[in-house]
C-alpha cells in the first residue's frame, strides 16, 4: 500500500516521464477527491458571481482575484519576505524557548508548580490584545511582530512537549534504571524519543499560530509585511487584492506547516499511533 | 564485581558448555512491602523468606494483584522493601541492581530503534565491549528466537508475540547471570503463548541462568519451572514452594502427558481453592479438599 510506495520510486529510475506518471497517479489517488471538490467551489464561485452580478468590490471572481495575485505579485512577493521573516523567527525563538521550558518544567516540580501554572493562567489573555503594549514599549521594527508571534506559538510548543516527555511508559523508565541508564541517557534515549510525536503534534499547530501572530502585528503597526498591504488595500476597497494577498498568507501557512510536517515524517519513521495505543492500554 | 569480564565469560561459555550454572544466589529474608496510598497503608507483601540457586528456573504463581510485581521490583532493586532485606550473592540491594535482564509484560520496546538496535540497548547503556561480539550473540540469540531477517525492521512492523521475543533476546544480550521476567506471556493468546513458552525453554537451555518468573497461568508455571513459589491473594505471603524435579528437562510436549505434570497442576488448583481463590465447582460455596 502506501508505505511500499517509496520502494516503487527506486525501482522506477531510468524512464523519467513514468516517474512523473506514477507521481502524478500517487497525488490523484491520495488527494483526488479533495481536488475535484476545490475546483467545484471555485467554479461555483466563478459562476455565481458572473451571474448574480455581484459588485466586485464585495466579491470578486476567482478570475478577478488570480489577475491580482499575477499583477500584484512584485509587490506581494516583497511584503511576503517580511511576513516570512517574522513567522519564521518568531517560531524558531518560541521553539528554542518552549522546548527546554518544558524540560524544565517536567524535571522540576518547582518550576511546574510556578512558571508554568503562571503559564497556564496566563493563556487567558488575548494575546492580540498585547499587541498595543509591544508596539509601545517596542515601536514600528520587527521586534514587536516577532515577539507576538513568539508568543502566539509558545504555548501550544510547551504543552505538547510536556506531555510528550511526560507520557513514557513506567516500564521503560524502569527498564532504563535497571540498565543502569544516567539521568540523560534516560532523557536522551528513552523520554524524548518517546515524545518526539507529541512535540511534533504542537510545532504544526504553532506553525499555523505563527502566521496569525505576525500579521496581527502588521495589522496594527506594520509598514510592511502582507498583514500591512491587507489593511492599506482594504482603505481602499480594493477587495480583489485583500482576497489575493489571503491566497498568498494561506500558502505560506500551508507551506510552513507541511515543511514540519515533512521533517516529522523524516525523523518519526515508526508509526506513533500504534505507540499511543500502547500507552493508553 | 566486574560486569564486563563477567558478561564476557559467560559469552563465550554459551557456546560449548550448554548445562551450566552460574551467577550467585538470590536471598529474599523476611521481606515485607506496604505501599503508602491516599487511602492509608496498603500491605503488598508479607514477611516473606526465601532462596533462589543460581540457574535455577523458579515461577511465582499467584492470583491478580497479590505482590509478584512487587517481588520483582524488589529483588531488582527498583523499588526498596519496607522492613528485611534482599542480597544477591554477598551484596545487600539498596539500589538498582543491573547484572540482570528484565522482561515486562509488555514489551516495552523502543519504536524508533530497529530490532537490532533494541537487542543491543543493554549493550550500549552499559558500554559492553567488544561490541562486534555482543552484535554476534544479538544475532545469534535472534536466530534462536526466529526472527532472523528482521534485524532492521522497526518494532511497528512485527506481531505481539514477535515483540516480545525481541524483548526476550534484549534481556538476555548482555547474558546476565539472572532473568526476571514479570508475565512476559499474559498479554498474548494462548497459542502463541504455549510456542512462546517452549522457544524461552530453547534459549535458557543455552544459556542457564537464573529465572524468575512471574505468572498467573498454572500450566505454563509447572511446564517451565524447576520450583514453584505460590502466593496468596493480596497481602502476599507464600502459601507453599513446590519442587518439579520429577519432571525431566528438556520438556517438550510429552512433559505435559506425565502422571506427574497432572498433580503438580491439581496439587495448586486444590491450594488456589483451599485458599478460596477458586471457587472449585459451579456450587457457590468453599470447598475443603484433603491432600
Amino acid at each position: 500500500m502506501t508505505t511500499d510506495t517509496p520502494q516503487e520510486f527506486n525501482n522506477i529510475q531510468p524512464g523519467a516521464s513514468k516517474h512523473r506518471s506514477l507521481w502524478l497517479k500517487k497525488l490523484i489517488r491520495e488527494h483526488g477527491l479533495a481536488l475535484v471538490f476545490f475546483v467545484g467551489v471555485i467554479l461555483l464561485w466563478e459562476v455565481y458571481v458572473r451571474a448574480a452580478k455581484v459588485p466586485v468590490y464585495v466579491l470578486p471572481a476567482p478570475s478577478v482575484i488570480l489577475q491580482a495575485m499575477i499583477k500584484e505579485s512584485n509587490e506581494m512577493l516583497k511584503h511576503a519576505w517580511f511576513t516570512l521573516y517574522e513567522v519564521i523567527v518568531g517560531f524558531l525563538i518560541g521553539t528554542a524557548i518552549g522546548i527546554p521550558l518544558a524540560i524544565a518544567i517536567v524535571y522540576s516540580k518547582f518550576i511546574e508548580k510556578t512558571i508554568y501554572a503562571f503559564l497556564v493562567a496566563s493563556q487567558a489573555i488575548p494575546k492580540v490584545a498585547l499587541a498595543p503594549l509591544l508596539i509601545a514599549w517596542f515601536s514600528f521594527g520587527m521586534t514587536p511582530k516577532i515577539i507576538i508571534t513568539t508568543l502566539m506559538c509558545f504555548f501550544p510548543i510547551v504543552v505538547n512537549t510536556v506531555i510528550g516527555l511526560s507520557s513514557t511508559p513506567p516500564e521503560m523508565l524502569y527498564l532504563a534504571r535497571s540498565l543502569g541508564a544516567s539521568g540523560f541517557e534516560t532523557f536522551w534515549k528513552f523520554r524524548f524519543p518517546h515524545g518526539l510525536p507529541s512535540i511534533f503534534g504542537g510545532l504544526k499547530v504553532a506553525t499555523s499560530l505563527a502566521v496569525v501572530g505576525a500579521v496581527v502585528g502588521e495589522f496594527v503597526a506594520g509598514v510592511n509585511g502582507l498583514g500591512y498591504l491587507q489593511m492599506i488595500r482594504a482603505a481602499f476597497v480594493r477587495t480583489a487584492s485583500v482576497f489575493a494577498i489571503l491566497v498568498y498568507l494561506s500558502v505560506l501557512g500551508i507551506a510552513l506547516f507541511n515543511l514540519i510536517g515533512y521533517i516529522e515524517k523524516r525523523v518519526i519513521r515508526w508509526d506513533p499511533r500504534r505507540q499511543l495505543e500502547r500507552t493508553q492500554e | 564485581m566486574n560486569t564486563t569480564t563477567h558478561s564476557n565469560q559467560g559469552l563465550i561459555a554459551t557456546a560449548d558448555i550448554g548445562d551450566r550454572k552460574r551467577g550467585q544466589t538470590v536471598s529474599v529474608e523476611n521481606v515485607t512491602k506496604v505501599y503508602q496510598t491516599a487511602s492509608g497503608p496498603l500491605r503488598a507483601i508479607e514477611e516473606t523468606s526465601f532462596k533462589i540457586e543460581p540457574g535455577e528456573f523458579v515461577s511465582v504463581l499467584g492470583p491478580s494483584g497479590c505482590g509478584k510485581t512487587t517481588f520483582l521490583m524488589v529483588i531488582s532493586g527498583l523499588i526498596p522493601c519496607t522492613t528485611g532485606r534482599v542480597k544477591i550473592g554477598d551484596q545487600v540491594i539498596d539500589k538498582p541492581y543491573t547484572d540482570l535482564g528484565f522482561v515486562f509484560q509488555r514489551d516495552v520496546l523502543m519504536d524508533w530503534r530497529t530490532v537490532l538496535s533494541n537487542v543491543m540497548l543493554p549493550v550500549e547503556i552499559k558500554k559492553l565491549k567488544p561490541i562486534e561480539k555482543y552484535q554476534e550473540r544479538a544475532h545469534e540469540l535472534l536466530k534462536m528466537a526466529g526472527l532472523s531477517g528482521f534485524e532492521k525492521s522497526l518494532p511497528c512492523e512485527l506481531s505481539g508475540g514477535m515483540r516480545q521475543r525481541v524483548s526476550i533476546c534484549r534481556a538476555l544480550v548482555s547474558d546476565p547471570p539472572i532473568l526476571l521476567m514479570d508475565e512476559p506471556f499474559g498479554a498474548l493468546d494462548a497459542l502463541t503463548r504455549e510456542q512462546m513458552n517452549d522457544d524461552l525453554l530453547k534459549i535458557w537451555s543455552k544459556s542457564r541462568s537464573m529465572v524468575l518468573f512471574i505468572t498467573h497461568n498454572i500450566s505454563e508455571a509447572v511446564y517451565l519451572s524447576d520450583r514453584i513459589i505460590v502466593m496468596s491473594q493480596r497481602p502476599g505471603r507464600i502459601l507453599e514452594i513446590l519442587d518439579l524435579s520429577d519432571l525431566p528437562r528438556p520438556r517438550n510436549i510429552a512433559t505435559k502427558e506425565l502422571p506427574a505434570f497432572n498433580k503438580h497442576i491439581n496439587r495448586i488448583r486444590h491450594i488456589f481453592v483451599n485458599q478460596g481463590i477458586l471457587s472449585g465447582g459451579e456450587e457457590d460455596q468453599k470447598f475443603i479438599l484433603q491432600d
